[in-house]
């Protein structure tokens, strides 16, 4: 199953998100958090990112269904670039970063991913997340 | 193609939570499942476009299947989805009052 990878500056926040994608999507979809910084303040570092994603590929990339990560803002893409370009060419193979809003990004990846989509479709939910409407009362 | 008419019965309409077991449940069949609201419709097995309808309390929704196992995908969902839809009741012409 494919699995995401929740990028914050707030551990905390990252936390939340990982309960909200097992409750709508399930236990089954695996998560792995890159929430603060090793000092315990608000941030990014590339080393977690990178260790989030192997954690989610697992010990054989190649045969994972791969990666999705998502991330907050800021400081957070160029964490995450670093980390993208630690990764060997086999493991980048199989990760997406989607152009999508963590917050539904993540919802809508995890459900995407705990009905057994493809790494691209995964991404791709995540992706149309960016047109869910918040008008209320429309 | 079957086809069952059903309302919303959860007060806060076909929010996030039904939404995704839809999807779920949907995506273990074969075949298509569409939802119609009005002359809107939503592939139910993308949880975007099942969003996207904004299905409100009280609406009436048609479940329309076409596959192979279009019929246990009608029930599955309908049986899955129960604490959130209920059958519609058909509209009943009344009868005229014995004379």
């Amino acid at each position: 199953m494919v699995g995401l990878v929740l990028v914050s500056h707030s551990p905390t926040l990252v936390e939340g998100l990982r309960d909200i994608v097992a409750q709508f999507g399930g236990d089954d979809v695996p998560v792995a958090l890159a929430g603060g910084t090793a000092d315990g303040r608000l941030g990014t570092t590339a080393d977690r990112i990178v260790a989030a994603i192997r954690e989610v590929l697992g010990p054989s990339p190649a045969e994972s269904d791969g990666a999705v990560v998502l991330f907050d803002f800021g400081s957070a893409a160029l964490s995450l670039e670093i980390a993208l370009e630690e990764l060997n060419p086999v493991e980048r193979d199989r990760v997406r970063v989607p152009e999508a809003p963590l917050v539904e990004g993540a919802f809508a990846a995890g459900v995407q991913a705990s009905i057994g989509a493809t790494l691209d479709e995964v991404a791709a939910a995540a992706f149309a997340a960016n047109h869910l409407s918040k008008a209320i009362g429309g | 193609m079957p086809e069952r008419r059903l309302v919303v019965i959860d007060p806060a309409g076909l929010h996030a939570r039904p939404a995704a077991r839809f999807v779920q449940v949907a995506s273990r069949f074969t075949s298509s499942v569409t939802i119609r609201l009005g002359d809107r419709r939503a592939d139910a097995k993308s949880l975007i476009a099942v969003l996207g309808l904004t299905i409100r309390p009280e609406s009436e929704i048609v479940l329309v299947t076409d596959g192979p196992d279009a019929d246990a995908a009608l029930d599955a969902l309908t049986a899955e989805l129960g604490p959130y839809l209920a059958t519609a009741t058909p509209t009943v012409v009344a009868e005229p009052e014995p004379a």
